[in-house]
């Protein structure tokens, strides 16, 4: 059996009954990440011998007959912006690896290694979360494992990257404006982006502190579900999973969720809302200024965040970090004040939406992964910057902290992800939606064929 | 805002706000500081009712 392909509700079944031990399962993991993370790129900071010796533990706990937790034995890694005790917190930066070690892990990471999983490191992501690349001037590209010669997309990139590759079957990553639902897309895989609010960030390095949410990755719906179980305290997820979906409260969005999008992309959108049977559309209405809106409080806050080290080292910054965060940081506050006015009008607005439906769908991404290094893209007929624009869909969202669950559409050719998108606090059909999903062969996430 | 305001904007903000640009960084800085004001220029434009209130609450 090849451990590295199965999903971690399978491995920590293993575990329990015996089949494996969690030593096994993590030096297959170790191996696969030696072998082939040289090619990707996901690790920036390896804890293998930390994770042998958690291993071991859950291993000595099954001898004793102890009771294990639901990721016993499981590998998990995490983006380079969570505590891990032993390791400087770079967020992506050069700036912050020289600093004093984490004391402890985040919260949410002790969490999991408290259910019993094996943390096997950190993961590569764009420099304080500013970019949707993981085109990283210090630590260097992460590259999609279902083609190389392409991004991984960001900032979770190594996150994302790591589950495809099969180096993890779970790894955590943030989404301020859709770094976590981006890179899940592009990489083909599950990515789960929370209601704001809904996970404890304590112990994470902030970007900007009213869009950031954390969340995990994974290779099947009911592995992201269990997982946001042992993340939140609020309902339960798991044992929603067989939700009935009514077509009637399914809609695809039109208008900005479709202009420019690529045809593979609106494709995969429409497989999806098929296999709901789902023929409505709506429309979210000014999801431009939305996202105009996010864009400008993003780089405001994350220039006021850094200004410090902006006027002290700006020599320090990624040269692609730099100059959005000084140019945000001298925008006038008119601009930032009217972008947080029009915020509650546009949450006002995709509220009303969820009296008729239950879910909306919207590409992740407006196209497949872009080359590593590729500047323009063609968008609607236009060349446009690669950088700024695949957050195209994700931002409007994040900017009212909706949850949305990016699921992997089956397909030929490179990954693509879709949106499902709710009302706050509706994971549990999210994730529900998503399993169905799977269960119906519309959405899958394989380990990448890496040689 | 044309393209002389720019850069009497960009020089009276940097030193309001005691965030020096290394002339180094300039042209990078500006370019990116007009892709904010065409941002900014779709809000701006959005006509929102008066009693819209920021979304940032303050909780005693």
């Amino acid at each position: 059996m090849n451990f590295c392909e199965q999903s971690a509700i399978a491995l920590a079944a293993l575990v329990k009954t015996g089949a494996a031990t969690a030593g096994a399962i993590l030096e297959a993991h170790i191996t696969r990440i030696e072998t082939f993370d040289p090619l990707l790129n996901c690790f920036t900071d390896r804890t293998f011998t930390r994770a042998r010796a958690e291993a071991a533990a859950v291993d000595s706990s099954i001898a004793a007959g102890k009771a294990t937790g639901p990721l016993a034995g499981v590998p998990i890694a995490v983006k380079n912006l969570f505590d891990v005790a032993g390791l400087p917190t770079r967020a992506g930066s050069k700036i912050l690896r020289k600093g004093k070690p984490a004391e402890q892990d985040a919260p949410i990471l002790k969490q999991l290694i408290n259910a019993g999983a094996v943390l096997l490191g950190a993961l590569n992501m764009d420099e304080f979360a500013y970019g949707f690349v993981t085109e990283n001037a210090h630590d260097g590209t992460t590259r999609n494992p279902h083609d190389t010669a392409r991004i991984a997309g960001g900032s979770s990139g190594g996150s994302s990257a790591a589950v495809a590759a099969g180096f993890a079957p779970i790894t955590l990553g943030s989404d301020t404006n859709g770094s976590i639902r981006l890179p899940a897309g592009l990489c083909g895989i599950f990515g789960l982006k929370p209601t704001y609010g809904r996970i404890n960030r304590h112990g994470t390095f902030p970007f900007v502190d009213s869009f950031d949410h954390l969340g995990p990755f994974a290779r099947s719906a009911e592995d992201l579900a269990l997982v946001y179980d042992l993340l939140q305290n609020e309902d339960a997820a798991t044992p929603s999973l067989h939700r009935k979906i009514d077509s009637k409260r399914v809609a695809t969005l039109a208008g900005w969720f479709e202009e420019g999008a690529a045809p593979e992309m609106l494709d995969a959108v429409a497989s999806v809302a098929t296999a709901f049977g789902a023929s409505a559309k709506v429309i979210l209405p000014e999801a431009a200024i939305a996202r105009a809106s996010a864009y400008c409080i993003t780089a405001f806050e994350g220039g006021q965040l850094h200004k410090h080290n902006l006027i002290a080292q700006p020599e320090n910054f990624d040269p692609a970090t730099r100059p959005r965060l000084i140019a945000g940081a001298l925008q006038p506050a008119e601009t930032i004040y009217q972008a947080q006015r029009f915020r509650t009008w546009f949450r006002a607005e995709a509220l009303k939406l969820f009296d008729k439906f239950d879910i909306l769908l919207a590409p992740a991404t407006p196209c497949t992964a872009p080359l590593v290094g590729q500047k323009t893209m063609i968008l609607d007929g236009k060349e446009v910057p690669v950088r700024p624009n695949l957050g195209l869909y994700t931002q409007p969202i994040s900017f009212i902290g909706l949850p949305v669950v990016c699921v992997p559409v089956v397909s030929t050719g490179l990954p693509r992800g879709v949106q499902l998108i709710g009302a706050p606090a509706s994971e549990g059909l999210l994730l529900a939606a998503s399993a169905l999903l799977q269960s119906m062969g519309t959405v899958a996430a394989p380990v990448a064929a890496l040689a | 805002m044309a393209a002389e305001e720019i850069d009497t904007y960009l020089e009276a903000a940097s030193l309001l706000l005691g965030l020096p640009i290394d002339p180094e960084h300039y042209a990078e800085i500006r370019v990116a500081f007009i892709v904010l004001r065409a941002q900014a220029a779709m809000i701006a434009e959005f006509s929102l009712p008066e009693d819209v209130e920021v979304a940032p609450r303050y909780t005693p």
